[in-house]
């Protein structure tokens, strides 16, 4: 086994501008979150009723909060994507990561090495904004929806977005065009939400009750469990890491073409 | 001594085989069949999502279109979930590439040599991007209409079509304005999450004002909320109440292609 070359580890993690990336991501998030908190009360009486008949959520907090998990599940995951994206597809669609893969740097070191900043920057981001969000919604929460189950919520999305950027780097991870790579990032983004869009038009295709109902409506879920979740976040969040060591893993046995 | 030789070169912009060519090329390319996949999913989707309809969402919007047929339903399923989706995606896979994608492959460098501008260049490229975003589109539409007029009952083919004309310059304005950040900000990668961000925000306010009336004036701004006036004027769809969202569209999609053409020369080769 070959030492890791920690000289050259360090300098892949240092080579994204991720302050600025996770700043401008985690502004734009704040003022989508703030700005759901703001605008779901002051839809009309019917409207809200819709929404929540539709989505399988009770009360306004919940309605608040099914709308500003959506936000913070999309910034995470699409900050970290960029990071994803740059790391090995961009390069590769350049012609210019032959010349990356031929130094003497396990593929692993080297997945490992581009891929680690995209984890920290979601998590990062995504952290910074369930808080954001939890601090928006006071005042808000009730008996049903406690503080607690709202950042669990939140942090329960990123760890999802954690995982599917492990998905994403193993996908990716032979793509030879940006475009390409850009909709693979989209369809992974999509997936869990695919059920959600089929629950919206046709309940009738899902459990009548029970936790079968919701179980795949994301992310109605979290808020339908967020008392369970409120403590069992961390161990989602070792699951999503887990999940994305597998995907680096599997990413690191296919970024060589052999 | 009278013999003047012209060494004008025609404007090879104007030249319709240059325009065939470059239509064809973007029509092989893979994101367009990768597109067209998309395209048919939502056509083949639509009828069997929309088969039982909870009764909760049919009387919504039914408050929202009028009317008390199923019909107002399909049609704001079809072009918010399906075709204002597809938009945006549409738009950046065609436009967020624009010159950007030409200089990270070198071919820039090449079609400098020709007697083209960058401005030229631009318009080509936005133009035929543009071209195939409203074919995919309106076959798509050309296609549903014949598919839902045999599956939907109470399908009303010429609202769909009208509302398809209007609804079709959302696709476009998509393309326009990612092509526009991919000359503004220079990378393609930036330029399409820049335009993944803004489009989606658009897409997702462009029934804000149905839902809430007392917003819909200051909401009116968002191109997406005019492009979708075939579905908010369902039952009162004229002439009269489209003519005004299609002009708004056109001169703002001129516009951006204008904008991006002059801001094309800062790309360099």
């Amino acid at each position: 086994m070959n030492p890791i070359p920690w000289t050259y580890v360090r300098a892949e993690l240092s080579r994204e501008p991720l302050a600025a990336l996770g700043l401008g991501a985690g502004l734009f998030g704040a003022i989508s979150i703030l700005g759901t908190i703001w605008a779901i009360p002051r839809l009309p009486e019917g409207v809200l009723t819709v929404l929540s008949l539709s989505l399988a959520v009770e009360g306004l907090p919940a309605l608040v909060l099914v709308n500003t998990l959506l936000a913070v599940w999309f910034v995470a995951y699409f900050v970290g994507a960029v990071v994803v994206i740059r790391a090995i597809p961009a390069p590769r669609a350049e012609n210019g990561l032959d010349i990356l893969l031929v130094k003497p740097v396990p593929p692993a070191v080297f997945v490992w090495s581009r891929i680690l900043p995209a984890l920290g920057l979601c998590v990062a981001v995504g952290l910074a904004l369930s808080v954001t969000q939890v601090v928006g919604m006071v005042g808000l929460f009730d008996a049903q929806l406690s503080a607690a189950g709202a950042l669990g919520a939140g942090l329960t999305a990123v760890a999802v977005a954690v995982a599917q950027l492990g998905a994403l780097t193993a996908l990716t991870a032979r793509t030879t065009e940006l475009a390409g790579a850009l909709g693979v990032a989209i369809a992974v983004f999509m997936a869990p939400l695919t059920p959600t869009s089929v629950f919206i038009y046709r309940p009738d295709l899902f459990p009548a009750e029970g936790v079968g109902r919701t179980l795949l409506v994301a992310p109605t879920n979290l808020i339908v469990h967020s008392q369970v979740i409120a403590w069992a976040w961390p161990l989602v969040m070792l699951a999503g890491l887990g999940l994305a060591a597998l995907g680096l893993a599997w990413a690191a046995r296919r970024v060589v073409e052999g | 001594m009278s013999a003047t030789v012209s060494n004008a070169v025609p404007n090879p912009l104007l030249s319709p085989a240059l325009w065939r060519l470059e239509l064809g090329r973007r029509l092989h390319e893979r994101k367009t069949k990768g597109l067209a996949l998309l395209y048919l999913g939502a056509l083949l989707a639509a009828p069997t999502l929309l088969e039982k309809p909870p009764p909760h969402l049919l009387a919504a919007v039914q408050t929202w279109f009028g009317g008390d047929d199923p019909f107002g339903l399909f049609m704001y399923v079809w072009t918010d979930l399906a075709m204002n989706k597809l938009a945006v995606l549409t738009g950046v896979a065609m436009g967020a590439g624009a010159l950007v994608e030409e200089r990270a492959d070198r071919s820039l460098i090449l079609f400098m040599t020709k007697p083209v501008t960058p401005a030229g260049l631009y318009v080509l490229r936005v133009g035929s991007a543009a071209l195939a975003t409203a074919g995919l589109y309106l076959i798509t539409q050309l296609i549903g209409l014949a598919l839902f007029s045999a599956q939907i009952d109470g399908f009303r083919p010429l609202g769909f079509l009208i509302s398809g004309l209007v609804h079709v310059w959302a696709p476009i304005f998509a393309t326009c304005l990612s092509a526009l950040c991919a000359v503004a900000i220079g990378r393609q990668l930036g330029a399409a999450l820049v335009s993944v961000l803004v489009l989606f925000s658009l897409v997702g306010g462009a029934f804000l004002g149905v839902y809430n009336p007392a917003w819909a004036d200051v909401l009116a701004f968002n191109p997406f909320t005019q492009s979708v006036a075939g579905v908010t004027h369902l039952q009162s769809q004229s002439f009269g109440t489209l003519i005004l969202p299609v002009l708004g569209l056109i001169v703002l999609n001129l516009t951006l292609l204008a904008v991006g053409a002059r801001l094309a020369r800062r790309i360099e080769p």
